[in-house]
């Protein structure tokens, strides 16, 4: 896969600011405290302790079921869980605390309900939500949050979430800093899974390795898919999100990607736009992975996955943690294969790594869109919707929509036209930007040289 | 033991899997393995032993999974403590046969199951388990130590698979056991084509159709132009190259070119080589070609002389060398035949395309370049060794496949991966390799038929077993573990480079610990957290090192402190991990598919593992 020992520089147009590095203090002291020696005896209180633990839940798909299940075993009392999915026939392959007569119904509430039945004791509470509409306060009640979520988009939104919670907002709470969430990752694809334990400021955040994740397939950037397509799942986005609405007027409804008859129409018509921009690789199996969004999942990868993430919380309640090898790679197709990794926090990083800075370096001629493009696609950054603002002026933003629509005709202007600055004998000049993301709550300063 | 009646049933029904279509259930695990392996698996018959969490946690994947007989044997009564450590026995169920609360519980899981229940232990299970009943896979979750190596045995009789698991505390292994394991693998990603596939798409040996089609659609190439060109499926092109290399009259000399210069040289070894061993060739090239059809029981005897030279039942296929010399000899010569054809193919090719540069003309180049740079034969690698598989039924249809691969060629692949081109074209070409396929699987079953063989009367051998070995040919792998012997390390063994492998080591300590424990506990009682039992958990896990051969330092006085002090505490989550892996294993098992364990796997504590092999 890929070198994790450390983070090499990737990107030769950003560089990062490396003096002012140091380890960050650890924040919650038990999580270090590893001594192989003693876990067996410290084993003995694995139940107590975990009894007394606030523990969420983000996702009751089939990791969510398993961690569920799992932490109700080992007598977790307080758990809330949190889906914004119903149930579908397709999930019950693999999400154990369902059945056929749910289908229909909110995956978080049945999952509640299911193990408040099974366990009478334990207080489970069932949130119909998604994640990104619960406020901070919300977060902020839980010890440990575990994650079986299905997308990148919503890992990298929880992730910085625990980041606002834990950051020391004045000198004061900085002192006084006794509360940092821990997150608990999870994720599966076939016979091939990992979780991974994330302590704010101690070790890699999703954002330190957001380079691993493969892109996903809703975020293909609109303007490359109406105008210059380069793969084949550029022309079925365009064939399924441009020339089905337009084509069927609403007449045969949405486009749904489980109809046979609706996948072999955009199959057709992103043939036909692949064969005009002379591109390859254009086939009903790739059409349905781009439609369906859906990875395949299995009932045993999910399991196994599913424990190792509730035992981990376990683990982590007991202080018996692994302080290192944080990441736990898993893979089936041949033979068993188990690893645990250790992945260094990347100081570039977004979220936790300090004080980085964003440098880009561009061509004054080129337009704005292309630099937002770049902040898209950028492997390091990875935006959703990225705004900037430069001097309190606002060059471009996503979002809110007025307000795009203002900035929007700003995109096919050259650089050096919006941003006029002292030109220096050198013939480049450096812009500082503030560059936010409403998709990933994310705000920085960019630093942009245009040549 | 009293219970429920409904033990072992006798399944004869030989259901068809072809015939169903799967449902949205399994729609996203249908994509991993495909829908002859979901049939597969909805077809599977699985005996589970022992009920207890890890019992009910492998059962549980199979039902999602889409396993649909299921058979509980267990002969304890659901107690408090099973209440709290399993998830699938509700405190309402203590004091019930928990092999029956079990089943009862699991059911809702999935609505289309039988979940049957035997109240009984492993010992029952082996006594009424007659050979006639179909297993897909039987996996031992709690048992004596006496009574899984009956339960074994039985197996490996049997030929059904096993899977033994065992959990305690933090640490837990599984092993595996069958004697052969026929896989059928096909490449990972659909959209590349593996060497397999090259071979199995028969370019360098066509079939007359696809020859006859290809010279009647497309040749000569000169009255293309540019454009037309381009669009020819590159398939095509190898077929057109390989035709025009031979004109019509040596073509039909073509089909046995190979087999001259195999029998010139093998000519030149008899001055070198004992002299049986050149008649033996003799005979065999001679005995294929006087009609193999007319006396399929010569053709068959012949074959099996000459490939069954090397008797080799526990030999992994994939140890080249067994060969005898003279089969290495001939197989020498037949790839430097096949190599020799290939450049002239692929010089061929080259002449033609000039200076144009096109994609598929690029493509088919590449693809040949890979098939000359295979360092095998071209022939399909179950087909290398000597055929002498236990199961019967393979065995018959693979040595019928061989007998009639010189007359007809091997079987042709059934469905042709991603091609490009001219879509009409495709789809022609994709219809040639159906039919061809059809027609080479009634060859076989009509093959299979006309045999006059005792044991396997060759009407009853399923066309669509025929079908799936030959769609499969290129495919197919064996697998094989060792027998399980508790006497001889439970068919484990440390890997010889173990010095270097500080898992294996850790996991082999972990491994004896839990024997001797288990050893231990049987002949004592209440060894927990005692010093004297301490050291004499110790003394048993060196004396068991050394009756296996391994190394007595392997075990600690730490592994037997923490076996000692987490031992017969509730792990939920190691129940559910190992269960799970449990059920992977047991479905890459009954799907074939997928590389399964074939080693003794421990685990401890997830973050530290490791493999003995």
């Amino acid at each position: 896969m890929v070198a994790l020992e450390s983070a090499p520089p990737r990107s030769s147009s950003m560089e990062t600011r490396r003096e002012g590095w140091l380890p960050p203090k650890s924040f919650s002291s038990s999580a270090m405290a590893f001594e192989p020696k003693c876990d067996a005896a410290s084993a003995s209180e694995t139940e107590r302790v975990a009894r007394s633990m606030r523990v969420l839940v983000a996702g009751a798909g089939a990791l969510g079921c398993e961690i569920l299940r799992t932490l109700a075993l080992y007598g977790v009392k307080e758990i809330a869980v949190i889906d914004m999915d119903v149930i579908e026939e397709s999930n019950l392959n693999r999400q154990s605390l369902f059945s056929t007569e749910n289908i229909g119904q909110s995956k978080a509430l049945t999952a509640a309900a299911a193990l408040r039945e099974r366990f009478r004791d334990c207080d489970v509470v069932g949130y119909h939500a998604a994640i990104q509409d619960m406020p901070l306060d919300f977060f902020r009640s839980f010890q440990v949050i575990v994650s079986g979520l299905d997308s990148v988009e919503a890992r990298r939104w929880l992730n910085s979430c625990i980041f606002h919670i834990a950051r020391p907002v004045g000198l004061e709470s900085a002192r006084n800093a006794s509360y940092a969430p821990v997150l608990i990752d999870g994720g599966t694809e076939g016979l091939a899974g990992q979780a991974r334990t994330i302590r704010p400021y101690e070790t890699a955040c999703i954002e330190c390795t957001v380079d691993l994740y493969a892109n996903e397939g809703t975020q293909y950037p609109l303007c490359t898919v109406v105008g210059t397509p380069r793969e084949p799942e550029h022309c079925i986005e365009y064939a399924a999100s441009a020339l089905w609405p337009s084509q069927h007027n609403g007449s045969l409804g949405p486009l749904d990607p489980y109809n046979a008859e609706h996948i072999e129409w955009v199959y057709g018509r992103a043939r036909q736009r692949a064969e005009q921009f002379g591109i390859d690789g254009v086939t009903v199996s790739l059409v349905k992975h781009v439609l369906q969004h859906s990875v395949p999942a299995v009932a045993t990868t999910n399991a196994f996955i599913g424990a190792a993430c509730a035992l981990e919380v376990v683990k982590l309640a007991n202080g018996i943690s692994h302080p290192d090898a944080t990441w736990l790679a898993f893979n089936g197709t041949s033979g068993i294969c188990i690893q645990s990794l250790h992945i260094d926090r990347r100081r570039s990083c977004p979220i936790c790594g300090p004080e980085s800075r964003i440098t880009i370096h561009m061509s004054g001629k080129a337009p704005l869109r292309e630099l937002v493009e770049l902040l898209r696609t950028h492997p390091e950054l990875r935006c959703r919707n990225p705004s900037l603002v430069w001097a309190y002026r606002p060059i471009y933003m996503s979002a809110p929509r007025p307000l795009e629509e203002v900035t929007r005709q700003n995109l096919d202007k050259p650089l050096n036209q919006i941003l006029i600055g002292n030109q220096n004998a050198e013939n480049s000049a450096e812009f500082i930007l503030t560059l936010t993301d409403s998709g990933l709550r994310l705000s920085r300063e960019m630093h942009l040289i245009l040549h | 033991m009293l219970g429920e009646t409904g033990p072992l049933e006798q399944e004869n029904a030989s259901c068809n899997p072809e015939e169903e279509t799967p449902q949205a259930r399994y729609l996203r695990q249908v994509s991993i393995w495909g829908n002859s392996a979901q049939r597969l698996l909805q077809h599977a018959r699985v005996a589970i032993i022992g009920s207890a969490s890890v019992g009910a946690e492998v059962a549980k994947c199979l039902l999602l999974s889409g396993v649909n007989d299921i058979l509980l044997v267990d002969d304890a009564r659901t107690t408090v403590a099973d209440s709290e450590q399993n998830f699938f026995l509700p405190p309402e169920a203590v004091g019930e046969w928990r092999a029956l609360a079990l089943a009862q519980q699991l059911q809702r899981l999935n609505p289309f199951a039988r979940i049957q229940a035997r109240v009984g232990s492993a010992r029952t299970f082996a006594a009424e388990w007659t050979s006639h009943q179909r297993l897909s896979i039987v996996i031992v979750t709690e048992s004596t130590q006496s009574q899984v190596q009956l339960v074994a045995d039985r197996c490996w009789e049997a030929t059904t698979p096993l899977l033994i698991l065992r959990v305690e505390g933090l640490v837990g292994y599984i092993t595996p056991q069958f004697p052969e394991q026929i896989l059928f693998q096909r490449g990972q990603h659909p959209g590349a084509l593996s060497l397999d596939c090259l071979r199995a798409m028969r370019l360098i040996q066509p079939f007359e159709t696809l020859t006859a089609w290809c010279l009647q659609r497309f040749w000569p190439l000169s009255q293309w132009d540019e454009a037309q060109l381009a669009q020819i499926p590159w398939p095509v092109l190898i077929v057109l190259a390989r035709y025009a290399i031979q004109d019509e009259s040596s073509l039909h000399r073509a089909r046995t070119w190979d087999r001259e210069i195999v029998r010139t040289q093998a000519m030149a070894a008899a001055r070198r080589a004992p002299v049986q061993t050149s008649e033996r060739n003799e005979s065999f090239t001679e005995g294929f070609v006087e009609g193999a059809l007319e006396s399929p029981q010569r053709a068959i005897s012949e074959c099996c002389r000459v490939h069954d030279a090397v008797p080799g039942d526990e030999r992994d296929p994939g140890d080249n060398t067994d060969e005898s010399t003279d089969s290495k000899l001939q197989l020498d010569q037949n790839q430097r035949a096949e190599a020799l054809l290939l450049e002239e193919i692929m010089e061929r090719l080259r002449e033609w395309q000039t200076n144009r540069r096109l994609s598929n003309w690029t493509q088919a180049l590449a693809m040949l370049r890979r098939l000359a740079n295979a360092t095998d034969r071209m022939e399909p690698s179950i087909l290398r060794f000597p055929l002498s598989f236990r199961d019967e039924t393979m065995t018959r249809i693979l040595r019928a496949i061989r007998v009639l691969s010189d007359q007809r060629g091997w079987p042709v692949c059934r469905e042709l991966d991603h091609l490009s081109g001219d879509a009409v074209a495709v789809a022609a070409l994709k219809r040639l390799y159906q039919e061809q396929a059809d027609r080479d699987v009634e060859a076989v079953c009509e093959f299979l038929k006309s045999e006059d063989i005792d044991s396997v009367q060759g009407d009853l051998i399923p066309t669509h077993l025929v079908r799936r070995v030959c769609s499969n040919l290129f495919f197919m792998t064996v697998r094989r573990t060792r027998r399980y012997s508790f006497l001889n390390g439970c068919g484990a063994s440390i890997p010889s480079n173990s010095e270097r492998l500080p898992q294996a080591r850790r996991s082999a300590g972990w491994f004896l610990a839990l024997h001797a424990y288990d050893g231990y506990q049987e002949s004592t009682t209440g060894v927990q957290g005692d010093a004297d039992h301490s050291i004499g958990l110790l003394n048993e896990a060196q004396r068991l090192a050394e009756s296996w051969g391994w190394s007595s330092d392997l075990v600690t006085p730490d592994h037997v402190r923490h076996i000692q002090q987490t031992a017969g505490r509730a792990e939920p989550a190691m129940a559910v991990m190992l269960g799970a892996l449990a059920a992977q294993e047991a479905i890459k098992l009954i799907i074939q598919r997928f590389e399964p364990l074939a080693g003794n796997f421990g685990i401890r504590r997830a973050r530290q593992y490791g493999l003995l092999c």
